[in-house]
């Protein structure tokens, strides 16, 4: 019997993780749709003796089990004022959480120095016909955010507003999951067509010449230092004890209309410095404000949309001396997000 | 937003202050993290409140 891959139920944890290998309980897993309809794929990598001397032949004999890789896997929804805490809370690293309902999450990156170099774990679950006849119900403790990136282009419709975020796992997976997972989250998706948006103090909104924008934020984890003498196994493969960070970058791009007096040039020439803010709002209990607190122009270009002049403009996010490179402060009925477990 | 929030430093000082981004940022950038009180539950074998970080 076959089965459509948009059965496929997912959730994940909403609050973190104490560590890398304590899974989420259920009440901190909430529910939630995605775009991409394709299961999480675990890679168990195998390895053979075909390069060893001693056999009397160069083929192999047998095969080792050598380690797991879970992901990078990405989870790309349309862009909602719940996804979007999670994602900086879980992609940056370091989150306060202010009022009662509506909850304001206010995300910046973790500081190496006190936070160290891994953002918080949490666990991911998905299900096809979950309970007796499962055909599919794992669930992976230990995954973080490698990163995320926020898409709004010009379009009408949910597509237009769009976030992608990409996880990484341990290793370590849980068959059945045992979690029931909750009712689906009801989310208030933030439109483009809500978009506010000023850059190094020129606004593109009310200019009527934004044409895309992509703003983000990259962990660039290390593949491979997270196979360490005693960083676990699973199911005899080795896992990953720890998931770090490597450099990180911040990512800030847009295209917009050329048109009179366009400065863009101006700005790269000159390396003139300033903020760039985003701004998406459902109502005034969600939303979400993206601050760049020093940016700079790395490149511009020219171009052609539908006939029509463009510029792209790549951004050089920096470090401000008092407020770093981004705060990301997005406001949620849900409560929980990024909550250590009780 | 409204309100005051409790952050902690590196070197162990406590400090209240508005819950802003203008206040929380420059903290947060430094180190700082959410404390909060919560109260354990009736017939706990706590009696005061324990400070947790976020």
């Amino acid at each position: 019997m076959s089965v459509n891959a948009r059965e496929l139920l997912v959730g994940w944890g909403k609050g973190k993780q104490s560590d890398i290998d304590t899974a989420n309980l259920v009440g901190a897993i909430w529910r939630l749709n995605k775009i991409n309809t394709a299961p999480l794929d675990p890679q168990f990598i195998t390895e053979d003796d075909a390069a060893e001397s001693g056999k009397g032949h160069e083929f192999a004999t047998a095969t080792y089990k050598s380690h797991v890789l879970i992901g990078p896997h990405p989870i790309e929804k349309f862009l909602s004022s719940e996804i979007m805490a999670w994602a900086a809370a879980f992609g940056l690293g370091a989150c306060v959480k202010t009022g009662s309902g509506p909850y304001v999450y206010t995300c910046t990156p973790q500081v190496p120095a006190t936070a160290g170099i891994e953002t918080p774990y949490f666990s991911y679950i998905e299900q096809i016909r979950p309970g007796g006849s499962a055909i599919w119900d794992k669930m992976y403790p230990g995954c973080r955010v490698a990163g995320f990136l926020v898409s709004l282009i010009t379009a009408p419709g949910r597509a237009s507003s769009k976030i992608t975020i990409d996880m990484v796992g341990s290793g370590k997976i849980t068959e059945p999951s045992a979690i029931t997972l909750p009712a689906k989250t009801t989310e208030k998706e933030l439109p483009a067509a809500s978009l506010a948006f000023t850059s190094i103090s020129v606004n593109y909104v009310s200019l009527k010449c934004i044409i895309s924008l992509e703003w983000g934020w990259n962990n660039n984890v290390r593949e491979s230092t997270g196979f360490y003498p005693g960083s676990g196994t699973q199911s005899g493969y080795a896992k990953k004890g720890r998931i770090e960070n490597g450099d990180r970058m911040p990512v800030f791009r847009f295209v917009a209309r050329c048109r009179v007096g366009t400065p863009e040039y101006t700005l790269l020439i000159a390396l003139t410095t300033g903020t760039a803010v985003i701004t998406q709002t459902y109502d005034a209990d969600n939303t979400y404000t993206a601050t760049f607190h020093q940016l700079a122009y790395k490149s511009v270009q020219i171009g052609d949309d539908e006939g029509l002049v463009t510029i792209s403009v790549e951004g050089s996010p920096m470090y401000h001396t008092s407020n770093g490179v981004l705060t990301v402060v997005a406001t949620t009925a849900v409560d929980g997000i990024c909550d250590a477990p009780a | 937003m409204k309100g005051k929030v409790t952050m902690r430093g590196p070197e162990g000082d406590v400090v209240e202050v508005d819950a802003s981004p203008e206040s929380l940022t420059p903290l947060m950038v430094l180190g700082y993290v959410q404390v909060m009180k919560t109260k354990p539950a009736a017939g706990g074998e706590k009696k005061s409140e324990v400070t947790l970080e976020r």
